[in-house]
């Protein structure tokens, strides 16, 4: 009788609290699921744009971007702070440097975004329509950027050893515990492979400066990328050839213009764009580094403003482009110390007349490397009172004229660093720094390591 | 309904006219109750068995009532053992009631019930509120160091308010929390650190002078009916209620004041000016230079120079006194208890509020409890606990929440501070250099650290306020004999709000001002129906259990970010703040159902067997493994009942011998750790959707740990208890974040999932003795210790280590087959005698001695340049204490009674990182310590290198070093505390006193350790203490707590 009671009140009170069925089943209310995302087209072009959010913030559009800039000697960082990519501009990045950390991390997100992507769209090909091909150009362009980068940075010259040890080469989906061993692939396979991914740009926007073509991929921005990839590799002619099939860009009348609002112009060809909902933080944002002049200021001695000719008051690049904070030279392209929202130039049509201007050098075509020289350098300095007569030039000193405008033209813009290490000179920072260094292309120092926390799990990563 | 009235109806008059039928052949009985030695016992209660009918004693502890002439007298008093006398026709009953001090028959609260102690087959711990009335804690698990067997307790610095590390019975997870389950009058509660933005103890919000008892449960016997959640162990908290006595209305109030246990001498400002240029002229061979390019001094022509003040004085900065106050407190609980036999009643109001001895550190919190219980008919009970707080937490120093590396620490800032600078201009207002830092100031180099007298001005801090409400209702039916069926409806809701304040004077370059706030609500709801049958067969008895309990949790937070303030006047968030974003949002939900029950049953309570079993299903694991198996298996045997044991019964008086078997499980994941999922975002000024998570959605399962356990309970002689277990946890299916190659550029580098395995074992032993027991004196001591030997014996597949520490210096490594978080550090020889500097290791054996001012810095003793990155860190010693434990005296002389704490740990090593920062060699203050000890040809027995400017490398600022591995073995004079008991029983009766004790305390008075620096309790990395812990780097130690109070009964 008791028991009997015992059962029925226990089967009461389970039937109560069991009602509903659904209990247990909690989805994340801020996220959204891979299926939610494919099987949208709005949703899918945002997916999209998301692989550009991973190699704009934390990579390129963000610490990356200074860190080479700190590599270079055009500027010195007077920081004192391993925050603000000191051991990028001393060269002496290691294992576990946060510099390199966060790029190692912020790279192969971006890659495994794109890789991810790219697998995920083959199901969704119905959502994508007639925008598929683009699509997959556009992923295949994010992992491009990424591998280029990460040869620059990772890697012997390809001047000095084609056959260097680079990074690992992941092409597929990686979701799950396993292949984590992955062994490194040499500075050609890698510049081998980021130009098979910018084999077929077809699907891509030629040209344009809508705020769409210059903040995604668009044939020019591949040609341009196609094109540092050769000039590392020193094959001048494809490069001059990626070079020219660049069209419909202008050198804007100023350079001021290039930098400031709406930060995209004729001149521009891929940019990162910036808004409050996605600029990069205080020790990761570009403008962070150059506004105050308390981290990353001008070298005025040893570096390109120092030599006679780059220093001139008449070139717009100084008068307006440069200028003091905190009693040190500073450089003014990023300039919104408050919210960071300068946008951050990756490639612009200066870029790509100065890129052509070596090539055509190069390869003998003198005339052609000084005039694509004279549009960018007159553009700022006034043909009539410069003092550097490029008409004369030729040989060896047309190749200093072009290789010290591409520093003045293109100083911050995390440019000089990738010159020296293709052309695999030495990093010498000068007088004008707190402390004077050389660092050659044997000097530990001259490329980062892999980082210790890939080694820790990649067993196949040997120096 | 109608019918259902009259079955109660009918029910009613059936146990009524029960009643009537007893109450034959009554007699009055009278007697007075006594404390042998104390006198008469007023307020006692005296019930006949079985009814109830009962009276309370009187000012003389006399009594008087009407009892069936063959009725049983039950004497029952708090602290006393309760006392059962057969009426047997006596008309005088006197009773002499013993205190309970070896207490083999009071009640201990389990899991969902209670027990006799007797007849307890598990192993809990009990902690009762006169253990820790005196002491000054803000929240209760500060109180519990040292009392109890099986659990440990680590406050990680003297800050005000701050969580503590507890661990029972060593680590049972890697990654997951170690916290244990808290469960307030059978609801399971928050705890952790309750704020996003600031750092609150969510145990903070009850008052420690509302708890009765706590209850550690430790095997499974005892934890596994709270199933999934009790790998890490159950506190089971247990709040006053009223009772049938007479109201009673007490004040318990302390006030007292803090202040630290301990600093460092730093050099002053003489020293430190002779000693850097020293240390300059070492690197440059002068010391009339300036260390930044193209700056001159106007305060002399040295590197480091004197500031002169207008009075011709020199500055001399003790950076001490604008870091560290002596902080008041005071607190205060009235309460009121009492009801009738129907209903009971419990009320109290406190407040607290606190300084610390950091200055700015401030905690307040005001709060109430009420519990109603209510007889409503002889078959249902219902009753509602309410305990509402709000409190305020609020702080200044940036070391509090594990950032003792932040420029803003103040620990960090009265070490190094330069004593020529000085921390108030002479017109009183705080001084500040260039940018908002203490800059050049009479020195040649930038100086990025600041005044903390400005930050405290200028109105920088974190402050959070929180809103607590913990609530239930209950109603217990008890249909036939025996039966109860009981439904409880519980909350804890938080409302939390966090104020995060810089001002816009300092750090002007980089800061400008910025300000967030962020509000989170979290509510956890468990509603819990269980059905308890209790019965004999003879002496066969038998106790059933069975329910089923739902459980969800919600948490919702939003916030914002503001920067750059136009005006320096506005210290608030709603200040004029030039942009605004959005800041800590988040929304997370997880919810747990499960199916519960027990069976325990006990013959003559000499043979007892205990089996529980739990069901639970949790949503945060992946679909087809979520649901979970837990459950144990325990038993008992009171040997001492059996007739061969006779001839030993004179010795000991009473022996149980005990062992458990069960699983238990960890639901301590993150809401959403099995799903996979896009997360959302912008690009430019367009949405965009990036891979969020990446989660091994199909097999994430529960961490399960067997928990072994076997033991004795004995009594020796009347009056000494030893209690003895050893136990065994092994864990496995641990959930790892297990490391990836970010080469697969999975997000977070991790995937979580189950992989490791590790074991804990170890004894605990309690020994508990009333060594002298007269009228006039009484002394009772009670020594307890607990060993744990913890092993991680797997991480996963193909990981072999996991390295720790924090954002900026790896201390810390796991590897298989040494306990978890073993220091990491680079190995060091000390200094060399000849050179004077520090001797590093390569890892192929080399002594290599570090020159800082040579380009390469590291040099074989030939003088050849060799590889830092050849010197690998190495392990230096487990960081989790193997012992530990505590011992308290109590004596008693007439009125006065006083009661001693010693409490102690050891078995771990500390990485003293803070002896990096008192020996830096930059523009850093120095201690004293390194004056004395430093190397130069005279004193080549040094213990810091030739000073160097610039060097960071040989004193470890630069890379943590072996040398400074220190022992964390101490002995600490945790608490004494002297009282006075005024005689008021005789004193008037119109005054209506019925007890008063004044008392004072002292709390961490001394520490015996080995261990140099500061505290060796002191933990820096408080977030994750498993896999990080053991350092020391700027960590405040413990506060010496001074107080007086008074505790009286009205």
């Amino acid at each position: 009788m008791k028991t009997t009671l015992i059962y029925t009140l226990s089967l009461g009170l389970l039937v109560a609290t069991t009602g509903c069925s659904d209990f247990l089943e909690k989805e994340p209310p801020l996220n959204i699921t891979e299926q939610d995302v494919f099987s949208s087209p709005e949703r899918l072009d945002g997916a999209v744009l998301g692989l550009y959010g991973k190699i704009k913030n934390p990579f390129m559009g963000a610490k990356t971007y200074v860190c080479i800039e700190n590599i270079g000697d055009d500027m010195v960082n007077v920081s004192g702070n391993g925050y603000e990519a000191l051991a990028s501009y001393e060269m002496n990045v290691g294992m576990s440097t946060q510099d390199n950390v966060d790029t190692w991390n912020a790279a192969y997100q971006a890659i495994n975004s794109a890789n991810t992507f790219l697998s995920s769209l083959e199901n969704a090909k119905e959502t994508a329509g007639n925008k598929y091909d683009q699509y997959v150009q556009e992923a295949k362009f994010v992992r491009a950027f990424c591998y280029y980068y990460l040869n620059m940075l990772y890697a012997k010259p390809y001047k000095l050893d084609n056959n260097a040890k680079s990074v690992p080469l992941r092409l597929k989906a990686e979701n799950d515990l396993s292949g984590n061993d992955c062994p490194q692939s040499s500075v050609k396979e890698i510049f081998e492979q980021v130009l098979r991914d910018l084999s077929d740009i077809s699907a891509l926007p030629a040209t344009g400066n809508t705020y769409a073509t210059v903040t995604r991929a668009s044939q020019a921005a591949a040609c341009m990328l196609r094109m540092r990839c050769y000039m590392a590799m020193e094959d001048w002619d494809k490069a001059i050839a990626a070079g020219e099939a660049i069209s419909g860009y202008a050198l804007s009348p100023d350079i001021a213009t290039v930098f400031s609002a709406p930060y995209y112009c004729e001149e521009t060809i891929f940019t990162f764009p910036m808004a409050s909902t996605n600029q990069a933080g205080m020790q990761a944002a570009v403008p962070y580094f150059h506004y105050s002049g308390s981290s990353l200021v001008l070298d005025v001695k040893s570096g390109i403003q120092g030599k006679a000719g780059y220093g001139l008051e008449s070139d717009a690049r100084i008068s307006k482009l440069t200028g003091t904070a905190n009693s040190q030279p500073i450089l003014k392209k990023f300039t919104d110390g408050a919210s960071y929202l300068d946008w951050v130039p990756i490639f612009r049509y200066a870029e790509t007349l100065l890129n052509l201007a070596e090539c055509y050098a190069m390869t003998g075509n003198e005339e052609k490397a000084k005039s694509a020289l004279a549009q960018v350098r007159h553009r700022s300095v006034p043909a009539a009172s410069d003092p550097l007569d490029i008409a004369s030039l030729s040989g060896e000193r047309l190749k200093e004229a072009i290789y010290n405008e591409r520093r003045a033209e293109l100083i911050g813009e995390a440019i000089r660093a990738l010159d020296i290490h293709r052309r695999a000179e030495n990093f010498v920072k000068g007088q004008g720094t707190p402390k004077a260094f050389t660092v050659t292309p044997t000097t530990n120092g001259y490329i980062w390591p892999i980082p210790t926390i890939e080694r820790a799990v990649n067993k196949l990563i040997t120096d | 309904m109608a019918t259902k009235r009259s079955i109660f109806s009918i029910l009613v008059f059936f146990l009524m006219t029960t009643a009537v039928a007893f109450a034959q052949k009554k007699i009055t009985v009278t007697g007075t109750v006594n404390e042998p030695g104390m006198g008469p016992i007023p307020g006692a209660t005296v019930i006949i068995q079985g009814t109830s009918i009962g009276c309370v004693t009187d000012f003389e502890g006399k009594y008087s009532l009407e009892s069936p002439a063959d009725g049983v007298l039950e004497f029952r008093f708090i602290g006393m053992e309760t006392k059962v006398v057969p009426v047997g026709g006596k008309t005088v009953i006197d009773v002499d009631m013993e205190s309970n001090t070896v207490a083999m028959d009071e009640v201990v609260v389990v899991g969902y019930g209670t027990q006799s102690r007797r007849t307890v087959t598990a192993s809990i711990s009990t902690v009762r509120a006169d253990a820790i009335k005196d002491i000054p804690a803000a929240s209760v698990d500060q109180a519990l160091q040292g009392r109890a067997t099986g659990i440990s307790i680590i406050n990680p610095s003297g800050e005000v308010g701050q969580a503590p590390i507890v661990r029972i019975r060593g680590v049972g997870s890697i990654t997951s929390g170690t916290q244990p389950l808290y469960i307030v009058d059978g609801m399971p509660i928050q705890t952790g650190n309750l704020s996003y933005g600031g750092n609150v103890n969510a145990l903070a919000d009850i008052n420690p002078s509302d708890i009765l008892s706590m209850e550690v449960l430790k095997d499974a016997a005892a934890a596994a009916m709270y199933g999934s959640r009790a790998a890490n162990g159950v506190i089971l908290i247990t709040t006053k209620k009223g009772s049938s006595e007479k109201t009673k209305v007490s004040y318990d109030g302390w006030f007292g004041v803090t202040t630290r246990s301990k600093f460092f001498d730093v050099m002053n400002a003489q020293e430190y000016v002779d000693f850097k240029n020293q240390a300059v002229r070492n690197r440059y061979g002068t010391d009339e230079m300036s260390l930044t390019e193209g700056y001159t001094s106007p305060y002399g022509n040295k590197a480091f120079n004197m500031w002169q003040l207008s009075d011709g004085s020199y500055v001399d900065s003790d950076w001490k006194s604008a870091a560290f106050q002596t902080g008041l407190q005071h607190n205060h609980t009235v309460s009121v208890q009492g009801g009738s036999e129907k209903t009971q009643f419990y009320l109290s109001g406190n407040y607290t509020d606190q300084k610390g001895m950091v200055k700015g550190d401030k905690y307040n919190r005001l709060g109430t409890n009420a519990s109603v219980s209510s007889q409503a008919t002889e078959w249902l009970k219902v009753g509602a606990n309410v305990n509402a707080s709000t409190s305020q937490t609020k702080y200044t120093d940036r070391s509090r929440k594990g950032g003792t590396f932040a420029t803003e620490g103040f620990t960090r800032m009265a070490i190094i501070n330069p004593p020529n600078v000085p921390i108030y201009n002479e017109d009183g207002t705080p001084y500040l250099g260039e940018g908002g830092y203490l800059g050049m100031s009479p020195n040649t180099v930038k100086n990025g650290y600041t005044n903390p007298a400005a930050l405290l001005t200028y109105g920088s801090g974190v402050q959070s306020e929180i809103t607590r409400i913990l609530t239930s209702v209950f109603a217990d039916i008890s249909p036939i004999e025996g039966l109860t069926l009981r439904t409880q409806y519980g909350i804890d809701h938080s409302r939390v709000e966090d104020n995060i304040f810089n001002t816009a004077m300092m750090f002007g370059d980089t800061e400008n001002g910025h300000a967030a706030n962020y509000a989170a609500k979290s509510t956890q709801a468990t509603w819990t129906n269980t059905a308890t049958y209790t019965f004999s067969l003879d002496e066969h008895h038998f106790d059933i259990l069975a329910g089923i309990e739902s459980f969800e949790k919600k948490l919702d937070r939003w916030g914002a970010a503001r920067d750059i303030l136009l005006d320096d006047k506005y210290e608030v968030f709603q200040g004029p703040f030039a942009t605004i974003s959005a800041d800590g949002n988040a929304i997370s939900e997880s919810s747990l159902l499960s199916y519960l029950g027990r069976v325990n049953y006990d013959y003559q309570a000499r043979y007892m067997l205990s089996v529980n079993f739990r069901r639970d299903g949790y949503s945060a694991l992946s679909k087809d493994h979520r649901w979970g198996n837990f459950g144990g298996a325990s038993a008992a045997w009171r040997i001492s009942s059996e007739k061969f044991f006779e001839p030993l019964s004179k010795v000991i008086t009473d022996l149980k011998i005990k062992g458990s078997w069960g699983i238990v499980g960890n639901t301590n994941v993150a809401d959403y750790a099995s799903k996979s999922y896009y997360s959302n975002g912008y690009y430019g000024d367009n949405g965009s959707y990036l891979l969020g998570q990446i989660a091994d959605s199909k097999n994430l399962k529960w961490e399960s740990s067997t928990k072994y356990d076997v033991g004795f309970s004995a009594q020796l002689l009347n009056n000494i208890t030893v209690d003895f277990d050893y136990y065994k946890t092994v864990s496995s299916d641990l959930i790892l974040n297990v490391p990836v190659s970010p080469s697969k550029g999975i997000p977070n580098n991790y995937i979580t999932t189950n992989a490791g395995k590790m074991n804990n074992t170890g004894i605990e032993l309690n020994i508990g003795a009333d060594i002298i027991k007269t009228n006039d004196f009484t002394w009772n001591s009670s020594f307890n210790i607990t060993t744990t030997n913890n092993k991680v014996t797997k991480l996963a597949d193909g990981i072999d280590q996991l390295v720790s520490g924090s954002s900026t210096e790896t201390t810390n490594i796991t590897v298989p087959g040494k306990s978890i978080g073993q220091l990491y550090v680079y190995p060091t020889g000390g200094i060399d005698r000849e050179t004077g500097r520090r001797i590093f290791y390569g890892k192929d054996g080399t002594k290599v001695l570090l020159m800082y001012e040579k380009d390469g810095r590291f040099f074989t003793e030939d003088g050849q340049p060799y590889a830092e990155s050849d010197i690998e860190p190495v392990i230096c010693g487990n960081t989790l204490p193997t012992f530990y434990g505590g011992w308290t005296n109590n004596f008693r002389y007439k009125d006065f009674d006083l009661s001693i704490l010693f409490q102690y740990s050891g078995g771990n090593y500390i990485y003293n990182g803070t002896t990096a920062t008192n020996s830096d060699m930059r523009y850093w203050n120095n201690t004293t310590d390194v004056l004395e000890n430093y190397w130069t040809p005279e004193r080549k027995d040094a213990k810091y290198a030739y000073p160097i400017y610039g060097d960071n490398y040989s004193n470890g600022s630069a890379k943590p070093i072996s040398d400074w591995v220190e022992k964390g073995d101490y002995l600490r004079l945790k608490n004494i505390s002297l009282g006075y008991t005024f005689s008021t029983k005789k004193w008037p009766k119109k005054l209506g006193i019925s007890s008063l004790r004044v008392y004072a305390q002292a709390q961490n008075l001394l520490v015996i350790t080995g261990y140099s620096g500061l505290d060796p309790e002191a933990l820096t990395n408080n977030t994750n203490a498993n896999l990080r812990g053991g350092t020391d780097k700027n960590t405040l130690p413990q506060a010496k707590v001074y107080t007086f109070g008074m505790n009286v009964t009205f």
